[in-house]
């Protein structure tokens, strides 16, 4: 019964947030994957070519999506308000990180579907977790540097910042490479699916003990 | 003074901290090369590197580097090889935005470029896949793990029975069929012929550097190639962050209020946030500078003290200009973030669609990525001089426009920020 209730509650939670914030990221998100094709061209791709599209460009909305989840309460009046109330405010960032998740795991999946369609060629699970892990991994840099300097500029700017890194430094950068796929590699996609859990977690942390100590 | 005031403000804001933490780290992990320079000019054992222009050539070596050249002789035959060699593997690459792709091209199409191959060699399409086969067949060799490997670059005989314009052109029928950004763009053909540099050459660009960029101005050219394009990508978040503050302190009906003109707010505001930018260039070009400057005391050499002042402020100020007024413009028309994605999607773009040096154009981000090479500069000056003016003009006109706005928002004229918050209201249901 008191499951039933949580679960009820959790559940208007989810369809408020989507009203909330997240159709107005997820149409960016869209926005992006439009222009993808337009910008690069999905046709005939073989793994190498699409591993570039995947990893390079579709990989920016976790950006979009998982980094600004502490919007809604960036108004501090918004936030006391929020804390006041006797529902979690850790329990409605996890709901939100849960949506945000899903919907990059949905849109890549998508989006994969479109390209093999369009006869491109690559190994699909594979390129599916791939891509993901490096959406996830820019999404909870963001998520993290959002939390611990409340300014959601920051938060776009510090995951832009090791995207353009990636971009100009290449492999240098180890297991922090964030586009592995162009090198055949995988472990560095399960190092950063792992880091970016580490990364939520911190985020959230810092979130809780700020509010507890305020 | 107000222009002191906004300074202060913008250097006690996380944004502008984390900013010059992604300049350093920019700094430390693309530009460290020129401690390998120095200490390889200091250094009479060691082995000589062309791209180094400190380095003084030592006479009697076999190689003094290779450098791409358009010889007719060598790119025709090459290009054809390439060429066939892709049709054979059934794709071709390209790089139309500056991104890796590979093409595909349906049975007209690739007709079509066997026809241009017959036109150009006068042999049918089979003999010069016989040929390649030939060649491929002589030059295997199996290697010491037991794989196979090209003893030569693969290169078939043909004579070509058009003239090299003629080659060229067809050659862009080619690029045209691929969808633009291939090698056999008659812009890139050169990529497929090399010669050798010789000694009087590599001598020649060592004086260059010594004479005519005084040891610093190479130097300060790729500072400058490293650090456009963090200020391309990363500087508009700076004022756009500076502006939007007013709005998340509710502040602006107060600044409103005030006696100060909007051209003299805006403007003070726009060089504050100018001069705060380009203040970590400066100071962080006097670590190279310091280094080169010892270096050419010990060496006897004459410095310039000013080449990266001198860069920084003809290259990357218009740059900067430009992505605050973007900034400005954007911020205070929708009183939103958008211009950091306006601004950044432009430097992408512009970084990525451009060329390692030698494309300038209308680029927001000039590019010369290495410390030699002054002779493209050169020839490229008056092309150079009109992107940065260009800019420069362009940056002050959007102040301007920004200013106007500013304008008509004090006085209640336009509110654009207004009826979108009405209008995402609406569609969260908030409304």
């Amino acid at each position: 019964m008191i499951l039933a209730g949580i679960c009820a509650k959790y559940w208007d939670v989810l369809k408020v947030q989507i009203k909330l914030g997240f159709i107005v990221h997820l149409g960016c998100s869209l926005l992006v994957l439009l222009l993808t094709p337009v910008i690069f061209g999905i046709k005939n791709l073989d793994a190498i070519a699409s591993s570039f599209v995947l990893e390079r460009f579709v990989a920016l909305i976790g950006i979009i999506l998982i980094t600004p989840l502490f919007l809604p309460e960036q108004n501090p009046s918004v936030q006391e308000i929020s804390e006041s109330k006797y529902t979690s405010l850790i329990g409605i960032y996890l709901v939100r990180l849960c949506l945000a998740i899903a919907a990059t795991i949905l849109l890549v999946g998508v989006f994969l579907v479109i390209m093999q369609m369009n006869m491109c060629s690559f190994p699909t699970f594979q390129f599916w977790i791939g891509t993901f892990a490096t959406a996830f991994g820019l999404g909870s840099l963001g998520f993290m540097s959002y939390a611990l300097s409340e300014n959601l500029v920051v938060g776009y700017l510090v995951p832009s910042a090791f995207y353009l890194m990636n971009l100009v430094t290449g492999s240098k950068l180890g297991y922090f490479y964030l586009f592995s796929l162009s090198i055949n590699q995988m472990l560095e996609k399960y190092i950063w699916l792992a880091m970016g859990i580490g990364l939520i977690v911190i985020g959230l942390v810092f979130r809780y003990f700020k509010r507890i100590t305020r | 003074m107000l222009l002191l005031k906004e300074c202060k403000q913008i250097l006690r804001s996380i944004i502008y901290f984390v900013f010059i933490g992604i300049v350093i780290a920019f700094y430390v992990t693309q530009f460290e090369g020129y401690q390998d320079d120095i200490r390889a000019a200091q250094n009479p054992n060691a082995v000589y590197d062309f791209r180094n222009p400190l380095q003084k050539p030592p006479e009697g070596l076999e190689s003094y580097g290779v450098k791409s050249a358009e010889i007719p002789e060598q790119v025709v035959p090459n290009a054809i090889t390439a060429l066939l060699q892709e049709m054979q593997g059934g794709k071709f690459v390209t790089y139309p935005v500056g991104f890796y792709k590979t093409v595909r091209l349906n049975d007209k199409e690739l007709s079509k470029i066997q026809d241009i191959l017959e036109e150009i060699t006068g042999l049918s399409y089979s003999d010069l896949v016989q040929k390649l086969m030939q060649e491929e067949q002589q030059k295997l060799t199996m290697s010491q793990d037991g794989g196979w490997i090209m003893s030569e670059p693969i290169q078939i005989e043909i004579t070509s029975q058009v003239s090299y314009e003629q080659f060229c052109e067809k050659m862009g029928q080619v690029d045209k069929i691929l969808g633009g950004g291939s090698d056999y763009a008659p812009a890139n053909l050169k990529g497929f012929g090399s010669e050798s540099i010789t000694y009087e050459e590599a001598l020649k660009q060592f004086e260059s550097a010594k004479n005519q960029d005084n040891v610093t101005g190479g130097y300060a050219r790729l500072f400058c190639d490293y650090m456009g394009i963090v200020l391309a990508l990363f500087s508009v978040f700076i004022p756009v962050s500076n502006l939007m503050r007013d709005r998340k302190a509710d502040m602006l009906e107060v600044i409103y209020s005030r006696k100060i003109s909007s051209t003299r707010f805006i403007c003070t505001r726009y060089i504050a946030n100018t001069i705060m930018i380009l203040l970590p260039m400066l100071l962080l070009s006097f670590i190279p500078l310091v280094s080169l400057s010892v270096y050419g005391a010990e060496a006897h050499l004459s410095v310039d003290y000013l080449a990266f002042v001198k860069y920084i402020f003809a290259w990357l100020l218009p740059t900067v200009m430009i992505t605050v007024s973007v900034g400005f413009l954007f911020t205070i028309l929708t009183d939103t973030p958008l211009g950091i994605l306006v601004g950044f999607i432009w430097g992408f773009l512009s970084l990525f669609t451009g060329k390692l040096s030698g494309d300038y154009g209308f680029r927001v981000l000039i590019r010369h990525n290495s410390t030699i090479g002054r002779d493209i500069i050169d020839t490229a000056m008056n092309e150079i001089i009109f992107n940065r003016v260009f800019y420069v003009v362009i940056a002050i006109f959007i102040l301007l426009i920004s200013v106007w706005i500013y304008e008509k928002k004090r006085r209640g004229c336009i509110d654009i920020g207004g009826n979108l918050r009405k209008i995402l209201g609406r569609i969260k249901g908030t409304n």
